[in-house]
């Protein structure tokens, strides 16, 4: 999946309207990036990462919230918010993940000679 | 903080078998008192159980969740008369030369108390079983 | 993207076996509790919740499956052993309460592992 993020990341910095102004249009751009799946949406980059750290915080809100319930005596469900803690712990460092490997890239892009 | 499952009841029901193998030894200890201190043989008591609705907290739709414990109605004398017996050279014997003795059957109490005992070590397993439940769930964050 | 990972069938089902063992405990330390009480009648979990998983299950409806709530109810079934009309049995009630912990702890453990499989193909790093 992370793979599949620099593919995006690729495709994304190709398809940017800060590059539109060179009027690379389609026939431009290597067969295989054609013959990827474009998306309809058109999201932006910025929007996916934008996605992913709202719901990793909605993550760590629901484990904070079962483990509120927990200490103040209203639950005795201990396992959920075990588990609620463990899979906020897991999306975070996911999000971490994602980030290095974003900056890794691009400083790989940045290595590149023009 | 509520972290081992069904600790309520199982407490309720610790205490109430308590008071019920104490009343039990009392019986036995009293089986021969012929005279006590209202000058009556001693009175067989007998404890009688209900069931009662503990509360353990709210679940997550905001309604209580209840549990079902013990609870001790009362203490109560058995009424019967105790046997008679035929002893005249008994300071308590009657003109008749009988004494009465208490209503106490021991073969009733050996029974009553095994049934309480086995009920008080099944309840002690519960808290085990409760307490490695609880540490299974802490275990998944290690 | 988060959501996807959590969402595979078999881990919430493990997720709501482990809430729904954890009733059954205490409605199991309930019945123990009274084993003595006359007129008791012992409670467990829904004998149909069963089936209304396995249907949820077929369906793959993973947000139906999480909504789903274990029910207690009074089980009028079992067969009454005592004449003051108490239907506990108290060794059948000690195996069943012995079978849940058992679970209880499979399940424990197979989420754990599910955790720490995610974690490993996060990171990269085998723990």
């Amino acid at each position: 999946m992370i793979e599949l993020n620099t593919d995006m990341v690729s495709q994304q910095a190709l398809n940017q309207p800060l590059v539109e102004h060179l009027k690379v249009n389609k026939s431009f751009q290597p067969k295989e990036l054609q013959a990827l799946p474009q998306s309809d949406t058109n999201e932006s980059f910025g929007s996916l990462i934008g996605d992913l750290v709202k719901k990793v915080d909605e993550k760590g809100k629901v484990a904070a919230e079962e483990t509120n319930r927990l200490l103040l005596g209203e639950t005795d469900n201990i396992h959920q918010s075990m588990i609620a803690m463990q899979e906020s712990g897991l999306a975070f460092t996911m999000l971490v993940e994602v980030r290095n490997k974003l900056v890794q890239s691009y400083q790989e892009l940045m290595k590149m000679p023009v | 903080m509520n972290i081992m499952p069904g600790l309520e009841s199982t407490a309720s029901a610790l205490a109430a078998e308590k008071v019920r193998l104490d009343v039990i030894g009392q019986n036995i200890a009293n089986a021969h008192t012929t005279r006590g201190p209202d000058g009556q043989p001693y009175a067989r008591k007998m404890v009688s159980f209900e069931a009662k609705l503990l509360e353990v907290g709210t679940n997550s739709d905001g309604g209580k969740n209840f549990t079902t414990g013990v609870g001790i109605k009362g203490i109560k004398s058995d009424p019967k008369a105790g046997p008679l017996v035929y002893n005249p050279g008994h300071p308590d014997a009657d003109e008749k030369g009988m004494v009465r003795l208490p209503n106490v059957n021991l073969t009733h109490e050996m029974v009553d108390l095994i049934a309480a005992s086995r009920s008080y070590e099944a309840n002690l397993q519960v808290v085990r079983t409760a307490k490695q439940m609880a540490q299974n769930a802490l275990r998944m964050g290690r | 993207m988060i959501d996807q990972i959590y969402d595979r069938e078999n881990y919430v089902l493990a997720k709501k076996l482990l809430d729904v063992s954890h009733a059954r405990h205490e409605a199991i330390s309930g019945n123990l509790a009274n084993v003595e009480t006359p007129g008791y009648k012992r409670v467990d979990i829904k004998t149909d919740f069963a089936e209304e998983l396995k249907k949820l299950a077929k369906s793959n409806d993973i947000e139906s499956i999480s909504a789903l709530r274990a029910t207690l109810e009074t089980d009028l079934n079992s067969p009454s052993v005592r004449p003051d009309g108490n239907n506990v049995q108290l060794d059948s009630e000690l195996m069943k309460m012995n079978k849940n912990a058992m679970q209880y702890e499979f399940l424990t453990q197979y989420t754990a592992n599910s955790l720490k499989r995610i974690k490993t193909a996060i990171t990269g790093r085998v723990m």
